[in-house]
């Protein structure tokens, strides 16, 4: 797996720093596998909210925290980008 | 000595709803009581149930094993170290195993399992000290407030008769933690005295707090604050009927509480309160801007303050928000003291966060503060400005991030060569708006 950013992620990562004002870090700054909640990022539970919510405003689609594998696609830039792409696929 | 019950509620009651099936008191009872059977020594309780169903149980088996429940102000590490330090004899009971702690965890899913119906309402002493409520959420001396059943028991009667839903029996949903006092009051303790059934889990996202509460019997009400409220309001999906929905730990808009008025429908109330006194006024955002006090409670003021009584409270409260009465008894909110900031519903001391930050290794000179409000409807941010030449915002904010709960991370946090201080080092309020709104612009 590749520390560097995909094109996708990179947009992700762009939505994650507007719709957070997470202003003074840059887009390529977000690891695509570090952690991203409860970490080094400062984000919290609150955070998750706002972003699901630009996320489906932006992208279309819903997220969900029903169960332990939706927990999964929080964790970092890329399992949360895999996850937006599986859900518009669907 | 004298007692009081556990419930108001009948053995028969419904009082939870958990993975879909219907909990009676008499079972939640019985399986409080297996919990309590099992808990080693006899130090306090360390309860860190994330489910609310959990979360309830815990706290009932230490009651009926007349223990103290210590409720952290939240997760991080650091803060549950201090803690089992300070009460090395307490216990921890969890949904989920905490890595890295030493301390003796107890798994809640072993009482869940018991099948047995309690026959009789345990009684608890009054006087036992229920809860300690920890607030403070930055590192500073965390502020303790203690609870005792008596406290707690008439609390919830009287938040029951104010804002209950009424003598229909209610489903409640929340998007709110059971561990602050807001969720503690509303959605563990109320099920426990007026006809309320808790839905256990937390739903997060708006698609699960909407598929959770449609599959549910009316009436039925959601327990929130406006950040969750707002996120659902504006997420595209369409809302589903809510009879009341409740809102506390920050103003709710009048804008937001009419748009759920219109689009749920359901009545929206809003609660206010503080951990020291629990819920103690209440009003209908879309028809008043006044709050109305909760029958046995008692504003006064003292200079700029006001002190707040209760015969169910140990001592009288000073409120941390400036208050401005009416005559007929009704207040308004209009403002708190500026090192205190409240984030979603976590309570810090400004000048503690900042010592925090200029304790980093590196940081010459910084400030954590409020920036002026957007008022958006979205929780509102510290922001931080720090000057420490040799690190980057990056290293900043991770040793930062392992310091704070991340409800008080500042965002912006902006590395700057000096701070505008006047002569005599102090740093004038209105000279660091300016400077912030120029550092803001300039780094865009």
């Amino acid at each position: 797996m590749s520390a560097e950013q995909t094109p996708s992620e990179r947009k992700l990562a762009e939505l994650i720093i507007e719709s957070l004002n997470l202003e003074d870090l840059e887009p390529h700054e977000i690891e695509p596998e570090k952690q991203l909640f409860g970490g080094d990022y400062g984000l919290d539970s609150i955070d998750a909210l706002e972003l699901a919510l630009a996320i489906s405003k932006t992208y279309g689609v819903q997220l969900k925290a029903d169960d332990e594998k939706n927990r999964h696609v929080f964790a970092n830039l890329r399992a949360l980008n895999d996850h937006i792409e599986s859900l518009r696929a669907d | 000595m004298s007692y009081l019950p556990l419930m108001t509620r009948r053995l028969d009651d419904t009082v939870a709803r958990h993975q879909g099936q219907p909990i009676t008191a008499a079972r939640f009872i019985a399986q409080a009581q297996a919990l309590a059977g099992s808990l080693p020594g006899d130090g306090a309780v360390v309860n860190l149930c994330l489910d609310r169903y959990g979360f309830g149980l815990a706290l009932a088996a230490a009651l009926l094993a007349r223990r103290t429940t210590l409720l952290p102000a939240n997760r991080l590490p650091a803060t549950i170290d201090d803690l089992l330090r300070e009460h090395p004899d307490s216990v921890v009971i969890s949904d989920q195993v905490i890595d890295g702690l030493s301390h003796c965890q107890i798994d809640i899913k072993g009482a869940v399992e018991v099948s047995d119906d309690a026959d009789c309402m345990p009684q608890i002493p009054a006087d036992l000290l229920a809860a300690i409520v920890f607030t403070s959420g930055s590192t500073g001396a965390a502020s303790r407030v203690l609870k005792s059943w008596r406290t707690l028991h008439d609390s919830s009667l009287i938040n029951a008769a104010e804002y209950g839903p009424g003598p229909e029996l209610t489903y409640l949903v929340a998007t709110v933690p059971p561990q602050h006092m807001w969720g503690l009051e509303t959605t563990v303790l109320m099920p426990w005295f007026a006809a309320v059934v808790i839905v256990s889990g937390q739903p997060f996202f708006a698609t699960d707090v909407l598929a959770l509460i449609e599959q549910l019997p009316r009436p039925r009400a959601l327990v929130s604050t406006p950040v969750h409220l707002r996120n659902l309001v504006e997420s595209p999906q369409a809302l589903v009927p809510i009879d009341r929905i409740y809102s506390a730990t920050a103003p709710l808009s009048q804008t937001l509480a009419q748009r759920l008025e219109s689009d749920c429908p359901g009545r929206v109330t809003e609660v206010y309160g503080c951990s020291e006194a629990g819920c103690l006024a209440w009003r209908e955002p879309v028809r008043e801007q006044e709050w109305q006090l909760f029958r046995g409670f008692t504003l006064t003021r003292i200079g700029p303050r006001f002190r707040i009584e209760a015969d169910h409270l140990p001592e009288p409260v000073t409120l941390l928000d400036r208050l401005k009465l009416d005559q007929d008894g009704r207040f308004r909110l209009v403002g708190r003291d500026s090192d205190l900031v409240n984030i979603a519903g976590k309570r810090a001391s400004l000048a503690d966060l900042t010592q925090t930050l200029l304790d980093i290794d590196g940081v010459v000179d910084g400030i954590i503060f409020q920036p002026p409000e957007s008022n958006d409807g979205r929780v509102a941010r510290l922001a931080a400005l720090v000057v420490a030449p040799g690190l980057s915002t990056g290293e900043l904010r991770r040793a930062l991030a392992r310091r704070v709960d991340p409800a008080f991370m500042p965002r912006p946090l902006r590395l700057v060569e000096a701070l505008p201080r006047a002569d005599s080092g102090k740093l004038p309020r209105q000279s660091l708006e300016r400077f912030y709104e120029r550092v803001c612009e300039t780094t865009g």
